[in-house]
């Protein structure tokens, strides 16, 4: 688990010199993303697990020539699709209303969409999970956990004042939105927020 | 201007839907994962997918779907080019500038073969591999496809 907290050009620089430990764990930070990209696609389970070995495949052989290893969530999401596309692609024997009906709405496959930027701020809102300090870790995993666990019960659990639940949350979520990551998407969507695109 | 990402349970809904979804990957996607490490190419050079027909233009390959459909793969690197030619059970392929001798078909599920690189750098696999596979050329140095899957 010693990994798991590493910023992302670590892991890559790491894995790129010889880390089978690294590139676990860049594996284990980005599997959801590659997986969650390919559900969108409905893919035969055979044809998913076909994806998921070239998007991994084609990730370790990209490793040391990655410019921009903080861009790695961002390629990773977008050679995914591209990969469940061709897949597809190959089934082209379909009638073409068939094939347009099973692709999603937009037929641009090399701009990003909704779907696919969801997909990458759930992985950096888990990488910036996994640097916090464990107290938070805990604190916040049960505050969403699907039992949601009343106050009472989570001081309990974690053996602290319920009065300090509250301004705990609060520093806690503070510290996943510092985390570098996050700043820079928080001040992307800003700068897009004022229709602003410069510091984009 | 209001700032949504300013509230707190918004920021938790979205770790909640983080953590959920790191918790439904299937162990094979990660699986999956580990193992490529091991295919890791250090001394090739890696030539680009500079050209797929299926990419580069998914609706006329719809529309041609009346006949057998034709797909054209180009590799490439700073000197050389692979151009293949995907036929219905074979692979048509021609090293550009020709480099006769070589070419060794590395298959994922680990066995491989070499096939014959004729004088005008033209070479054929057949048949094409069931499973992904990468090309690699011998040269100074050697030149490698990312892995390919048809």
């Amino acid at each position: 688990m010693s990994m798991a907290a590493e910023p992302v050009d670590v892991l890559v620089a790491e894995a790129t010199a010889g880390s089978q430990e690294a590139w676990n764990a860049i594996v284990d930070r980005y599997a959801a993303l590659v997986w969650s990209v390919c559900l969108r696609f409905r893919l035969s389970e055979a044809d998913t697990s076909d994806v998921v070995q070239t998007v991994w495949l084609r990730t370790v052989e990209r490793l040391s020539s990655l410019r921009e290893p903080a861009a790695l969530p961002g390629w990773l999401a977008t050679t995914t699709r591209r990969e469940c596309l061709k897949v597809l692609g190959s089934r082209q024997s379909w009638p073409l209303g068939e094939l347009a009906a099973t692709l999603p709405a937009d037929e641009d496959t090399t701009a990003p969409d909704a779907e696919l930027l969801a997909a990458e701020r759930r992985a950096m809102v888990r990488e910036a999970f996994a640097q916090l300090p464990e107290h938070c870790q805990r604190l916040l995993a049960l505050l969403v956990s699907g039992d949601q666990p009343s106050y009472v019960e989570i001081g309990a659990r974690l053996e602290m004042p319920v009065g300090s639940i509250g301004p705990t949350r609060s520093r806690c979520l503070d510290k996943l939105r510092a985390c570098p990551a996050v700043a820079r998407w928080l001040t992307s969507e800003r700068a897009e927020q004022r229709g602003d695109r410069r510091n984009v | 201007m209001s700032e949504p990402w300013a509230d707190e349970d918004r920021w938790l809904a979205e770790l909640r839907e983080a953590l959920q979804e790191a918790r439904q990957v299937p162990k094979a996607v990660l699986e999956a994962g580990y193992s490529a490490y091991a295919w890791r190419t250090i001394d090739a050079e890696l030539a680009e997918l500079t050209y797929d027909s299926i990419t580069e233009d998914p609706a006329l390959a719809g529309a041609r779907s009346q006949q057998a459909p034709l797909r054209a793969l180009t590799f490439a690197t700073g000197s050389v080019t692979l151009e293949l030619q995907i036929e219905p059970t074979l692979l048509l392929g021609q090293v550009v500038p020709p480099q006769p001798g070589e070419l060794l078909v590395s298959l994922r599920d680990g066995t491989s073969r070499t096939v014959p690189v004729d004088d005008l750098g033209c070479f054929t696999v057949d048949p094409i591999p069931a499973v992904p596979f990468r090309l690699r050329l011998a040269g100074e140095p050697p030149v490698a496809t990312g892995w390919i899957t048809l």
